[in-house]
């Protein structure tokens, strides 16, 4: 079979986005805790026993996972799945470690190392959920009725295309060769201006729609890679206890 | 014997090799061809440098019905069958062509795709000739043209009317009687075939390219459908005997088969169930021009796809503004997997929600192939690509009718693999690497410098790649591969 027809990847979201990671996510978010206070007797409660080590371990595993999508965005080389799905192993592992973590720590926080770390790995998914939200309802309020999309790039080339005609126009008007030369070139300078005019309006329009897009993440990424660094130092520092 | 697509040149340095055929010079080689009968040397010689040769066993397939070729054969041994896939038979042989014959012409004649199936039937020899080089030979050897032209008409006509549905089941007596009443007619683009109002007395078959059906309303003009190859026109006023009731005008460059009227109402006397077909296609079509006077948004859609040359495409790329998030991923996506040279610009004509960006549709008939150093080809399943033959002289952007051939300026490396390239500079700036010495000599390449590193491109849909980039890389599925018939669901 010719390699293109093997490729199913058409731009539709494949059934481990829609069914696999969420059921996945839920299941080990809710289904951990609940085996966890029904099930697990009370001796091998709590973050030093073995199994509160092993299920910190997990969560571990989990945000490194989570946090290894914004290494896999930055190489399009890569070829293990697709981007997608990278997406939403990232949401549901993360949000299915915050369920992990509260039965490794046995519901108890106190004061310290952990707690921070735990307390800002919830304000980064927390974060993260006000950027799917974002990304969930603003596009489509910001899609527009024109008959052409241009970006704010392409936007910007043009306004500098006109910016140039204008020049030129205006060494016309320096040195016209009669009364009527002048006034065609003056007339085209100000259509000219009221175009960029628009075109400026329309840039504008666009960045300040588009901002909220990337907007949050300026919060997202340092208070994950701050929570990250807490966690690995709180994991370290069993060894220092142990 | 395996000639593992060795040129004319190159076989004949090996036979010089034994001292008693040092005669057989590239040239003379070639003249022992009967195909070749007459031709002047110089253009022998340009054969002998670019044409191959090729091995196959018995029942291998050289191509196939449907796929997009553009290379010419000549047979020096064996055999092969001709063969075409019709709704009674998968594999329906027209004919058997022994050594000295050829085939493969009408893909770089006409654009087209195969219009039969090629298999050999005994191990067979074959000297391939790329597309460049059949023209050259075409247009400037008269010999070699009336060799082409003796057959193109009979080959062209047998094999098409066979494809056409309302042919399919005629009988080969019917199909050879009907061969000698049909005309072949060839169009430019925006020529107007037949034109609202005028009378009509004959019906036409479309060969190749795409033709627009259209009416005047209210003083506008309304898109009714495309037609591409396999499809006709003209029925209405033939068989009601009344005026033309739509203006057809072609789209890219058509070739078509003519029927006259006479001829076509004897036929359909001969043959009721073709009346049948026929009337039920009028009936069809009458309802669907009643419904897209009331569908404002497939009125659009038909003048989008016409307009940008998407009703060509049966791939496309549309983005779903409503998902897409701006992010830019997909370009860099295209930059990183093609030597940092992005074919993709993520804006374009809009439809409902769908953007169609700047990326190449694969025509049927694309202008761009007209490049005269073989710089563009086509993949046998239509996709269009460039070839180490390109020299970066732009013609092509001129040329591409939708703005789908681009200028690209190169996206920056990777500041770790920078880092890298510096470590292993130092590293290694005392060992030399052997290059391994290529079988077949490149051809020659005077590659045209751009200002900043620019370089033309186009997307070739990832060619050769297990999924295209930029969908494979769009972290909310908003980039999308959709049939344009699809668009319409897609826009609401």
């Amino acid at each position: 079979m010719p390699l293109r027809d093997l490729r199913i990847y058409q731009g539709e979201p494949s059934r481990k986005e829609i069914i696999g990671w969420p059921a996945t996510g839920i299941a080990l978010a809710l289904g951990i805790p609940v085996v966890y206070l029904i099930l697990i007797p009370e001796s091998l409660k709590g973050g030093d026993t073995w199994l509160g080590i092993l299920l910190g371990s997990y969560a571990l595993f989990f945000m490194v996972v989570a946090f290894l999508y914004s290494w896999r965005r930055a190489r399009p080389r890569f070829k293990l799945d697709k981007l997608s799905n990278w997406l939403y192993a990232h949401i549901w592992l993360g949000i299915s470690a915050i369920g992990i973590v509260l039965v490794h720590s046995d519901f108890q926080f106190e004061f310290g190392l952990a707690t921070w770390a735990f307390i800002t790995f919830v304000l980064s998914a927390l974060s993260g959920a006000v950027g799917m939200f974002i990304f969930k309802y603003l596009p489509p309020s910001i899609s527009g009725e024109s008959e052409t999309y241009l970006t704010p790039e392409e936007v910007m080339k043009e306004m500098d295309e006109v910016v140039k005609g204008i020049e030129k126009l205006l060494k016309t008007l320096k040195a016209p060769e009669d009364e009527d030369e002048a006034k065609k070139a003056a007339q085209e300078i100000a259509e000219r201006e009221r175009k960029l005019e628009a075109l400026k309006v329309h840039l504008e329009s666009e960045w300040r729609q588009q901002a909220p897009l990337e907007a949050w993440l300026y919060f997202h990424i340092p208070v994950s890679v701050l929570a990250f660094v807490l966690c690995v130092a709180h994991a370290a520092s069993i060894f220092y206890y142990h | 014997m395996e000639f593992d697509h060795k040129t004319i040149t190159e076989f004949a340095e090996e036979l010089k090799q034994v001292p008693f055929f040092e005669e057989y010079t590239p040239v003379n080689l070639l003249k022992k061809i009967p195909f070749f009968d007459g031709v002047e040397e110089k253009l022998l010689k340009e054969t002998s440098e670019m044409a191959t040769l090729l091995s196959f066993k018995p029942g291998e397939v050289v191509f196939k019905q449907g796929d997009y070729g553009d290379t010419f054969y000549i047979m020096l041994g064996g055999s092969v069958e001709v063969s075409v896939k019709t709704r009674q038979n998968p594999r329906l042989v027209l004919a058997t062509l022994p050594a000295g014959a050829f085939f493969g012409e009408l893909g770089p004649l006409t654009d087209d795709f195969r219009s039969a199936t090629i298999t050999t039937a005994e191990n067979t020899t074959l000297l391939e000739l790329p597309r460049n080089l059949f023209l050259t030979l075409f247009k400037k050897s008269p010999q070699i043209k009336e060799r082409i032209d003796a057959v193109y008409r009979e080959r062209t006509l047998s094999t098409h009317l066979r494809r056409v549905g309302i042919f399919s089941e005629l009988p080969d007596d019917v199909i050879e009687v009907l061969m000698d009443k049909v005309k072949l007619v060839n169009f430019n683009k925006d020529d107007e075939i037949i034109k609202e109002g005028d009378d009509g007395s004959s019906l036409f078959i479309v060969r190749s390219g795409f033709v627009k059906i259209s009416v005047m309303k209210d003083g506008e003009d309304t898109t009714l459908a495309y037609l591409k190859d396999g499809n006709y026109f003209g029925e209405m006023a033939v068989i009601k005997g009344e005026k033309r009731t739509a203006t057809v005008t072609a789209m890219t460059r058509v070739s078509a088969v003519a029927l006259m009227g006479e001829d076509f109402k004897e036929l359909l006397e001969q043959f009721p169930g073709i009346r049948e077909k026929i009337e039920a296609t009028i009936k069809a079509r009458e309802k669907e021009a009643k419904e897209l006077a009331d569908d404002q948004n497939k009125k659009k859609l038909l003048k989008i796809t016409g307009e940008h040359g998407l009703v060509q495409s049966d791939n496309m790329l549309a983005m779903d503004m409503t998902l897409c998030i701006r992010c830019n991923l997909c370009i860099r996506a295209c930059a990183y997997t093609h030597d940092r040279y992005p074919r993709l610009e993520r804006w374009g004509i809009k439809f409902g929600r769908a953007v169609i960006p700047t990326s190449c549709t694969h025509c049927n008939t694309p202008d761009c192939l007209l490049c005269v150093h073989g710089g563009i080809s086509r993949d046998p399943k239509g996709e269009v690509y460039f070839t180490d033959f390109c020299i970066n002289c732009g013609a092509c952007v001129k040329r591409c009718p939708y703005g789908n051939i681009l200028y690209s300026a190169p996206y920056p490396e990777y500041t770790t693999t920078k880092i890298i390239e510096k470590v292993k500079k130092i590293l290694l700036k005392d060992i030399k690497i052997k290059e391994d010495k290529k079988k077949r000599a490149k051809p020659p390449k005077k590659f045209h410098k751009r200002e900043g590193d620019v370089r033309v491109v186009k997307c070739d849909m990832c060619l050769g790649r297990a999924f295209i980039a930029c969908i494979y890389h769009c972290p909310t599925n908003a980039m999308k591969l959709v049939d344009p018939e699809d668009l319409l669901e897609l826009a609401r």
